[in-house]
């Protein structure tokens, strides 16, 4: 019993600290101790973090503002559409996928993300975003063919247009999913699903 | 189209005092909102040229709320309640020996309401009935009323056939089923309620034809078992063409839904295995649209799991929105499914003949 709460609650701690330390960026800042940069939740020290870190925590003193191009579904779920944000850190890939939650701003695109889901953290390595969701993602997910492919579609098309983002694989509290609503084959990361953008 | 044209004028009066005074002639005597019966009229009629015995009860006040369905427990028995309706002067019990209703009964409920049991020749199906409004004929003193038309039983048709699928092995994966009811409807119609039909529908179509025809399921259950990994439930359906010997083709059936009930349309998918897999996927497309008749959103490209990994050409059909609240409702009839497991029966017969 406990060592089962002792190994979750560590879990949840690496999680944290994946999500301040691997947060993707593209554009190399100068690195530095990630504690300056991280804004949510994570209290970790950051001593155990960097250790662990190994070189792939990028960050840079001062929040940087970017734009960049998010994708939502059109109304009838055919094609995406593009929105542009305005995003002020360098984790972009989460600031991406933050974006993606709240929803559009334009009429005639919907949301297509659960209400309820949360992002954990991504990791980029290889050019594989690896995206964390909460549960949510998937328990609360009612779309069927058209509903996967446009949330998927929007998720990799948005952090593929991010420079050194080649494809995205979706985690569900840390672990690799099959599929959302047994249609996509969600096993491997996905690349790029430009043909679902509305010219 | 000519609607519904009385072939024998003749109206059958049936009890004279029945035909009890005129809608003017009837003081409302309930609340207000209350419907009274003050008419009851019996006829033979030929509806889009299929016989029927029409059975119609007139009201004083006009848009009553109603539902009919056939009883639970009596058979031969058609049940219509109209809420907030008395029997007025129309008697409660009536025999009416025309050719497919017996009798009816007007029944006063508790509640306000009144239900008609309508005494059929036999146990009604669904499409043997139908029941509709009459506005007002005010020359002819004839009041608002509800038509309940009781038809011919349906000739026990052949089942239809398909050319070319002679001989071939053609599995038919009728998506989710069991613990997963896949996407379900505003109206509460699930996924798996309208691909399990519809793919037996299918496979009577292609087995009278001579094809050899293995589903993934025939009743509603997980193929895998309860609660199982997508990728354990997936690749059980995958598994039933890996080891069926001979299998030609793989077709998975299912229904789409998305956040926007307004999204709407039917659209057939391929992975893009060999060029096999796009020609099954668009003379689906193209026999899906001809039959079903819903917006075309094409012949499309996915990753979907049972079409990657089976080692045959594979294609999934989304026969239309559960989401959408007008799609849901053709998804659940029996004869639209019928033409949607025809056009899919083409279209897998024109793989065939034109591959």
């Amino acid at each position: 019993m406990t060592g089962k709460k002792i190994r979750s609650m560590l879990f949840i701690l690496m999680m944290g600290m994946m999500l301040v330390l691997a947060g993707c960026n593209p554009e190399n800042g100068t690195q530095e101790s990630s504690s300056s940069t991280m804004s949510s939740s994570s209290s970790s020290s950051s001593s155990t973090a960097s250790s662990s870190a190994a070189g792939t925590a990028k960050s840079s003193d001062q929040a940087v503002t970017r734009k960049i191009t998010v994708y939502f579904p059109d109304e009838n779920g055919e094609k995406l559409i593009a929105e542009t944000r305005t995003i002020h850190s360098k984790a972009v890939c989460e600031d991406a996928v933050e974006e993606l939650l709240k929803g559009p701003e334009k009429k005639g695109s919907f949301a297509i993300f659960p209400k309820k889901t949360k992002l954990i953290g991504v990791t980029l390595k290889n050019g594989t975003a690896k995206v964390n969701f909460n549960r949510a993602l998937k328990e609360d997910f009612t779309g069927g063919s058209t509903g996967e492919e446009m949330l998927v579609g929007s998720l990799v098309d948005t952090l593929t247009a991010i420079e050194g983002v080649k494809n995205v694989q979706i985690l569900i509290e840390g672990k690799e999913i099959d599929s959302l609503s047994g249609h996509l084959d969600l096993s491997t990361p996905v690349g790029p699903m430009k043909h679902l953008i509305a010219k | 189209m000519d609607f519904c044209k009385i072939l024998r004028a003749c109206v059958l009066a049936i009890v004279a005092s029945l035909l009890v005074a005129l809608p003017q002639g009837m003081a409302s005597a309930g609340s207000r909102g209350t419907h009274t019966l003050n008419y009851f009229q019996t006829s033979e009629v030929e509806v889009d040229g299929r016989a029927a015995t029409r059975v119609e009860i007139g009201m004083d006040r006009r848009s009553v709320d109603y539902s009919a369905a056939p009883s639970a427990i009596r058979r031969n028995e058609l049940r219509v309640r109209m809420e907030k309706t008395k029997r007025g002067e129309v008697r409660e019990n009536i025999q009416v020996n025309s050719r497919f209703v017996k009798g009816v009964r007007l029944e006063e409920q508790a509640d306000g309401s009144l239900v008609a049991h309508i005494e059929a020749d036999r146990p009604l199906k669904e499409g043997d009935y139908a029941v509709t409004e009459a506005e007002r004929v005010r020359r002819k003193r004839i009041p608002y009323r509800l038509v309940i038309d009781v038809f011919e039983p349906q000739a026990e048709q052949a089942p239809s056939t398909v050319e070319g699928v002679q001989d071939h092995t053609i599995i038919l994966d009728p998506g989710h089923g069991g613990s997963d009811t896949g996407a379900v409807g505003p109206d509460g119609v699930t996924e798996a309620s309208v691909t399990l039909p519809v793919a037996m529908k299918t496979r009577d179509i292609l087995e009278a034809s001579g094809a050899k025809v293995v589903m993934t399921r025939t009743t509603d259950v997980d193929v895998y078992g309860p609660n199982a990994s997508d990728h354990d439930e997936l690749q059980a359906r995958v598994d039933v063409g890996l080891r069926t010997p001979g299998t030609d083709i793989f077709v998975s059936i299912h229904c789409n839904a998305f956040s926007n009930p307004g999204a709407h349309g039917m659209e057939t998918f391929y992975y893009p295995k060999t060029d096999a897999d796009y020609r099954l996927a668009a003379l689906l497309n193209e026999e899906l649209l001809a039959a079903g008749g819903r917006h075309n959103r094409g012949v499309k490209q996915a990753r979907f799991y049972v079409m990657r990994h089976s080692d045959v050409p594979a294609s999934l059909v989304e026969l239309a929105f559960i989401t959408n609240p007008e799609e849901e409702a053709l998804l659940a009839d029996d004869g639209y499914q019928q033409k949607l497991a025809e056009a899919i029966a083409r279209g897998i017969a024109r793989y065939f003949r034109e591959g």
